[in-house]
């Protein structure tokens, strides 16, 4: 395995091979190059017994990394050529979605960029009556600068409109301006702007390159949460009709088919039995993964992309509730935990939301099991009463339901089968928003041999570099910088696994360990669930 | 010069007071009164609300985020705000009872003199922090470029209020008994006007301006932080079955 300071070198390599001879020198690239010593010291842990690193066992044959369910050099090998084809085509904001594809989830066509400033600072107007954490986050900050080197975009960017406070700033200055009296008698000099083009084109790319992982949040001393500013600058910039394409495709895939990736119900419904057939092989049992059955107990709600490429977690989903003997099924018209309505539009959220509890009601489950995805899980928790009605049946997630069976002993598990180190990733929404800490560690203590935690963990964990909707393939050089304390942590583990609870960890890390040489393969909880059931069943 | 030391003295504390009062109480109300739509708790959230009590108090009273992330930064801030408090209740509110019970009771407070100078003294590491904050400010490449006027401005009015207030206590020797009647003449709607001092109405000058910015600008940022921290620290319920689920 590569060591990461030769990664970071190879990164500043890169790096300085796209720029001109001149820039190499400048200020900006010394910065990104002190970040990079800064995030390597960050990841560091301390010297206690449960960070105590025990070397990374050395495994090189192909047959040895499949049957340790790694992936083999070759995959690694096209999927590190695919990545680097990304980031020669990457571009710095994502492209815009088209009129008709807007038209198509309800959203207003793009506006003529002349209306837009007018029309931004109405709906801004809006927001500030509407959203107290805006007005609050935008009223108080000090400008300390406790968060700028918090965030992962800074330091991966060092961009200074990157820094929270940057961030925000971008929109203080407009609000400042506007709707505050000291702005609108003094201007420039109480850190007012006018609203320009220009402005809103940097609120696009900028809040478009915000994760809304509210690491900042928890560094603030006030509590500023940037991920509230985003959410709001997103629902203006969507009103005026700026949307990401990706978001739009996604949104438009849940809107058709039920799902974010667009996949056909026929399509799925054969992965299923596919995956039964595979199930069938390894353990000699038929293990049902039910679709649309009425009356089942659990209703289980997973992220599509277990359909398309981690089938694994479908698989350990599958094992567990055969091994616990629970009747579950999914539902054929909700195949999706992630809500991405959560990332540009209220309305489209709250359709979601909607979409799966008429689903329940419909399939008369008696609970409703959200399946590994963070911001989805937030949406659930957090937003479901407010957004939608009360529920009448108890909704959980995936994480307590595997602890509440082991618990019970309703299912027994064999460490032995997951006996390679294996570390953590707290993806942002279930560890600072949801409070999701404790539960993925006792999983991970009880169905693997080496268990390593990561440093900062829990709710000062870095983000993946992909939330909040960024995992678009002309990103791909941001995602990859964002993502680069990320590896730094996993690198500083020695781990070979890297287990994300999170859809979109399970899309952006993938890359994000082979783009940096980490050496390791992620999954996620609910696969090393699956393996380590399966001699039990 | 009598007309600026009147207008300083009585007419600009009344407006202070006035503004101070209306504009908090305006902002305020003005946040409290918009809505949160959507939960929007920074985990670990607290189960009781004791413990949400606590946390809130925790980031108040100890600044506990900063302290966890930036630990100059904290020093910095920690020590300014501390000495900020017991210099300002020190002198002015101890020195306020103390001639009020020289003033109308026989008795005396002993060795009064000698807390308030105790007190006072709380100035020099409030004047070090605060330049330590201005300092750090310039320095920091990205806070320096984000920071604006106002920025300075506000450091800058607590610096020369606390310079004033500091030289009032150490380099002159100011009549009390003057300073005593100047408070009645407020109280009592019968200005008096102290014309014994100079620095006495530039310091009362600055202090005011700052009573009159507060509400309107980043010095506004204790009652804010109480605000969104009430606003992100609500009690975990049992809002739709987390935990242990139920069969």
């Amino acid at each position: 395995m590569m060591k990461l300071q030769e990664g970071l070198n190879k990164l500043i390599e890169i790096e300085a091979n796209s720029l001109p001879e001149s820039e190499r020198k400048s200020e900006a690239f010394k910065e990104r190059q002190r970040l990079d010593k800064k995030i390597m010291e960050m990841t560091i842990p301390p010297e206690k017994a449960e960070y105590d690193r025990r070397g990374t066992p050395i495994i090189d044959s192909d047959e040895e990394r499949e049957k340790h369910h790694l992936l083999t050099f070759d995959e690694i090998e096209v999927q590190r050529k695919a990545i680097e084809g990304m980031i020669r085509k990457s571009v710095d904001r994502p492209y815009l979605a088209r009129a008709k594809d807007l038209a198509y989830i309800g959203i207003p066509e793009p506006m003529e960029p002349e209306k837009r400033p007018e029309k931004a600072l109405e709906l801004l107007g809006d927001m500030r009556d509407d959203f107290r954490s805006l007005m609050l986050s935008v009223d108080i900050c000090t400008k300390c600068g406790a968060c700028v080197e918090a965030c992962h975009t800074y330091l991966g960017t060092a961009d200074p409109n990157n820094a929270p406070v940057g961030r925000v700033d971008l929109l203080r200055k407009i609000y400042k301006r506007y709707f505050t009296r000291a702005g609108r008698l003094f201007g420039g000099f109480a850190g007012g702007e006018d609203i320009t083009q220009e402005t809103i084109d940097l609120w696009y790319k900028y809040f478009y390159q915000c994760n809304e992982c509210r690491r900042c949040a928890t560094f603030c001393p006030f509590g500023i949460d940037t991920c509230e500013i985003t959410i709001q600058a997103r629902q203006i910039l969507t009103k005026l009709g700026l949307v990401p394409d990706f978001i739009v495709s996604v949104a438009r895939g849940m809107h058709h088919v039920g799902n974010n990736i667009n996949i056909p119900p026929a399509a799925y419904a054969d992965t299923c039995r596919f995956l039964k057939e595979e199930m069938k092989e390894e353990t000699g049992k038929d293990i049902p993964i039910p679709i649309d059955q009425e009356g089942a107990e659990v209703l289980l709600n997973p992220s599509s992309s277990e359909f398309f490429v981690t089938f694994d977690s479908i698989k350990g989903a599958a094992k567990m509730f055969y091994a616990a003997g629970t009747s579950w099924t999914l539902s054929s018209k909700i195949l999706e935990a992630a809500n991405f309505g959560l990332f540009f539009d209220y309305g489209v959220m709250k359709e979601h939301n909607n979409r799966l509890f008429n689903e329940a009601a419909r399939l008369k489950v008696k609970r409703v099991v959200a399946g590994e995805c963070g911001h989805g899980w937030r949406t659930w928790k957090m937003f479901s009463s407010q957004l939608s009605k009360p529920l009448n049946y108890p909704v959980t997630h995936l994480e307590d339901e595997i602890l509440d069976y082991l618990r019970d002993g309703r299912i027994k598990v064999d460490k032995s089968q997951n006996p390679l180190p294996v570390t953590i990733q707290d993806p942002c929404n279930m560890a600072r928003a949801c409070g999701y800490i404790d539960q993925p560690r006792q999983i991970l203590r009880a169905v693997c041999e080496d268990f390593r935690d990561c440093w900062p963990r829990g709710d000062r964990n870095f983000c993946c570099g992909g939330a909040s909707g960024l995992l678009m393939d002309e990103f791909m050089y941001h995602r990859m910088m964002f993502s680069k304390p990320k590896a730094a942590q996993v690198y500083n583990t020695g781990a070979l696994i890297l287990a994300a609870p999170c859809a979109i960890c399970k899309a952006q890390l993938p890359n994000t360990m082979i783009y940096w040489q980490t050496g390791a393969t992620v999954h996620g909880i609910i696969d090393l669930v699956g393996y380590a059931v399966n001699p039990f069943l | 010069m009598y007309g600026l030391l009147f207008f300083i003295e009585i007419v600009l504390f009344y407006i202070a007071v006035i503004v101070f009062g209306v504009g908090t109480v305006y902002r305020l109300w003005y946040w409290l009164q918009t809505p949160v739509p959507l939960r929007i708790n920074l985990a670990p959230a607290k189960t009781t609300w004791k413990g949400v009590t606590g946390k809130i108090a925790a980031e108040v009273l100890l600044f506990i985020s900063l302290f966890r992330n930036d630990k100059w930064l904290w020093i910095g801030a920690f020590a300014m705000h501390v000495s900020a408090l017991i210099a300002l209740l020190g002198t002015h509110f101890f020195g306020v009872i103390d001639a009020g019970i020289d003033l109308w009771t026989p008795y005396t407070i002993p060795g009064a003199k000698t807390f308030i100078y105790v007190f006072a003294c709380f100035a020099f590491p409030l004047i070090a922090a605060l330049l330590f904050l201005l300092i750090k400010r310039i320095v920091t490449r990205d806070v320096r470029r984000l920071s604006i006027a106002t920025d300075y401005i506000a450091i800058g009015l607590v610096l020369a209020h606390v310079i004033g207030g500091t030289y009032m206590s150490f380099f002159t020797e100011l009549d009390m008994g003057e300073v005593m009647k100047w408070g009645l003449g407020l109280v009592t709607f019968q200005p008096y006007v102290v014309t014994v001092s100079w620095i006495f109405p530039v310091h009362l000058f600055t202090g005011f301006s700052l009573f009159m910015y507060f509400p309107f600008s980043k010095l506004f940022h204790p009652i804010g932080q109480i605000s969104n921290r009430w606003t992100m620290t609500q009690k975990e319920t049992e809002l739709i079955a987390g935990g242990r689920c139920v069969r």
